[in-house]
């Protein structure tokens, strides 16, 4: 074990150190903040910056019905039309152009121009507005009386709530809409650290073989010693950054949350929205699904409540460690097997299908976290650790993850040790391409 | 450290590297290992150092049977020099050493008086990229040797020397070799296994075909060979041929005379000098040893032809 600990702080010491770590460590949480935050910086400085939507109305009618939203504000003007707008757009003081054209009673359709891309929000809202209006007129023309078209209209808001076995309700629409970004969350981490450390350790694998630092060491170290130090301590490595990343950009955030919006985020449009429109808080939200997109940015925070954290996190840290001891286990071998770093790169993306096929799959295991294929990925072991940590935040059942976590451990040792035999052999090999059969004469040559 | 190794068989899946065989290494000689390229010498070495297992045969170190705690005391110079490029060259040292479990306070003291003896104390801190080939071979020396190892495998230790700091490297392994160390050397340079080597094995084609000492070996490869050296006039001295003996080879210094001859018949070097006396005033009679360049090639070239005799006769 002495040794294995020798090896070990090497790898941990001379990787932290590395300028390009510290330079990763510190770009890493500046990105992600970056991500997170600018967005809402960008819509804060939107929200307070008043935009002008020109009008030109060739129903004469229909403009007047457009009251100002939010940031918008509506002008009607007369005497124009759009060729004219359009020759000095930029300094004519719009931001956009709304055009109804006279035969709107036949055609349904206006059109929105502008140099800039038209928010959603007020393509919704337009359409909304101008669509009301449409069939209230055609309703007056039937002979409807308005009180009559107020009860017609009323769109139907369909809440989800979910049971559990008791029929007790447990969350709402809202609260799976959150569960799925942790489940996104937890699968990319998982995803991305091991498919960092894991070439990494390839690499690490590679240069020490190339360079012939490994007849040295093999003559000191038991080949089992080597490679259990170097997994370890380049896994040690991606837990410091990733737990770095994690703590920094949280504070980042929370720094710039702070800074920037001082009282606790109410998503605005929502409420305002529904006031201008007439209708309730709940139908808003059918209406303008679109305006809400922003709101999953927003709430971060938000969003780290309703999930069960003891369960999460004891999961996320075994997959976490043991999908990374696998999936190193493997690239160890396969460097150890081949003597150009070239030659090994072409191994990558083979190994890491397993890995990315949950992943790109995701949505169906989300949609579905109990299905045939949700159950099947997050039992076998190599795409458990990502399918499990996609299932996990809607609940699975305690046998489901025990089978996972006993396959996961068995499938781990297996890989250690065949990883181990061709650490044994295959170091001291050089000048033949990974092949099968090279596979076979190392696995036969490890005695 | 003595070592013994009895009949060792080892073959990777198509090849026959090691086929029986033996070698007594004994402590504080230096030990030559001989072989053309691919005879099985490294297999060897590697075997001795536990990198590989024999498939028959075993190893003993002072009656012991080899075990991997003997690692430690096995310091070994691969022929393919292996040193991180990104770490510092002190550092690096140490770090092998550690891998020895050598003590990290002992290993310090020590890395200080070999920087000073081979006036490196500068290079402490440079990454060993820095460095030129030749330094790296003497950082990557100092590695094999800091942990006090009792025994020493140096594989082509002086390949990309200079002669000045091939001579500085030389010394330190006869100066080990003083204090005790047991020196196993592996060298295609028949001039320093002349000049170092107290015994010599040669491996050809998976199997040992001369073990002995040196000073023996050359002896035995001899034969009847001398020159002669001798102020007077060839014309005169063949006057003086007899069957009993046979001119190799002639040639004139000056007013000097240069023969070398082969005895065939039982003669005493004494008879012989008498004949050559009369041709001519001697300044030398000498014995021609050959040197080990000759006795290698020589050694070689008999075992293939024995080689090929065998599979002749196995085809008939």
């Amino acid at each position: 074990m002495g040794k294995t600990s020798k090896i070990f702080k090497r790898e941990f010491k001379s990787r932290i150190f590395n300028r390009s770590f510290i330079i990763m460590t510190l770009l890493g949480p500046l990105f992600l903040a970056g991500v997170l935050i600018i967005p809402l910086l960008v819509e804060k400085l939107e929200q307070n910056r008043e935009k002008n939507v020109a009008i030109i109305d060739e129903s004469n009618l229909l403009g007047h019905t457009i009251k100002d939203f939010e940031a918008y504000k509506f002008t009607v003007v007369v005497n124009a039309t759009v060729d004219d707008l359009s020759k000095d757009f930029a300094n004519s003081g719009f931001d956009a152009v709304l055009f109804i054209p006279k035969n709107i009673y036949n055609s349904n359709s206006v059109i929105l121009y502008s140099n800039v891309w038209v928010d959603n929000a007020l393509k919704a809202y337009v359409g909304y507005t101008l669509r009301r209006d449409l069939e209230y007129m055609a309703l007056i023309k039937e002979d409807v009386r308005p009180e009559t078209i107020g009860k017609v209209t009323t769109p139907v808001f369909v809440g989800v709530q979910k049971w559990n076995s008791q029929g007790e309700t447990v969350e709402n629409e809202s609260s799976m809409e959150k569960k799925n970004l942790v489940a996104t969350g937890f699968t990319m981490v998982i995803y991305l650290f091991i498919i960092m450390y894991g070439v990494l350790v390839l690499r690490g694998v590679v240069e020490e073989k190339t360079n012939r630092v490994v007849e040295v060491i093999i003559s000191s170290v038991k080949p089992v010693q080597f490679m259990a130090g170097k997994i370890l301590g380049i896994g040690c490595v991606g837990f410091v950054q990733f737990v770095l990343w994690v703590v920094l950009t949280f504070a980042l955030v929370g720094g710039a949350q702070y800074l920037l919006f001082p009282e606790p985020y109410v998503p605005a449009q929502l409420p305002e929205m529904a006031e201008t429109l007439g209708v309730s808080d709940s139908a808003a939200k059918v209406i303008v699904p679109e305006a809400l997109s922003m709101d999953y940015a927003i709430n971060v925070f938000d969003a780290l409540s309703g999930v069960n954290w003891t369960v999460m996190l004891l999961a996320f840290a075994f997959f976490f460690v043991f999908g990374y001891l696998l999936y190193a286990a493997i690239f160890a071998g396969i460097g150890a097997m081949s003597d150009q770093d070239t030659e090994s790169q072409q191994f990558i993306v083979p190994v890491t299908i397993p890995l990315l096929l949950p992943l790109a799959l995701l949505p169906l295991i989300v949609a579905d976290p109990n299905g045939t294929l949700s159950f099947w990925l997050s039992v076998i072991p190599f795409t458990s650790p990502i399918a499990m940590m996609g299932r996990l935040p809607f609940g699975v059942s305690y046998w489901q993850v025990a089978l996972s976590v006993v396959l996961l451990l068995a499938m781990c040792c297996l890989v250690v040790m065949f990883a181990a035999k061709l650490y044994r052999s295959g170091m001291l090999m050089y000048g033949k391409k990974i092949s099968f059969k090279s596979v076979l004469s190392a696995l036969k040559n490890s005695k | 450290m003595e070592i013994s190794a009895k009949h060792i068989k080892k073959s990777f899946s198509d090849t026959v590297a090691l086929d029986g065989v033996s070698m007594e290494i004994p402590e504080g000689k230096i030990f030559g290992i001989l072989g053309p390229n691919g005879a099985g010498k490294t297999t060897f070495i590697r075997i001795l150092n536990q990198m590989i297992l024999p498939d028959e045969g075993e190893i003993f170190i002072d009656g012991k049977s080899l075990c991997f705690s003997d690692v430690e005391r096995i310091g070994y110079l691969p022929e393919e020099r292996g040193l991180y490029k990104k770490m510092r060259v002190a550092e690096q040292i140490l770090y092998f050493a550690s891998l020895k479990g050598m003590d990290d306070k002992a290993a310090k003291k020590e890395l200080d008086s070999w920087f000073e003896r081979l006036e490196i104390g500068g290079w402490r801190n440079k990454k060993v990229e820095e460095l030129s080939k030749g330094m790296q071979q003497k950082v990557q020396f100092i590695a094999t040797v800091l942990h006090k190892p009792s025994l020493l495998i140096l594989d082509e230790p002086f390949s990309g020397f200079d002669p000045v700091n091939a001579q500085i490297i030389k010394n330190e392994i006869v100066r080990l070799k003083n204090e005790g160390t047991t020196i196993l050397l592996s060298t295609h340079n028949m001039n320093s296994v002349e000049e170092l080597c107290d015994n010599i094995s040669l491996i050809h084609k998976s199997k040992q075909i001369l073990n002995g000492k040196v000073q023996e070996i050359r002896e035995n490869y001899a034969g009847n060979k001398y020159q002669v050296v001798f102020s007077g006039y060839y014309d005169k001295f063949l006057t003086t041929l007899t069957p009993s003996f046979k001119i190799l080879n002639q040639s004139a210094e000056g007013n000097k005379t240069i023969v070398q001859i082969e005895l065939l018949q039982q003669l005493t070097t004494n008879d012989v000098i008498q004949y050559l006396m009369k041709s001519g005033n001697i300044v030398s009679f000498s014995q021609i040893i050959p040197s080990m360049n000759e006795i290698f090639i020589q050694a070689v070239q008999q075992h293939n032809k024995t080689l090929q005799n065998g599979e002749n006769v196995e085809n008939i």
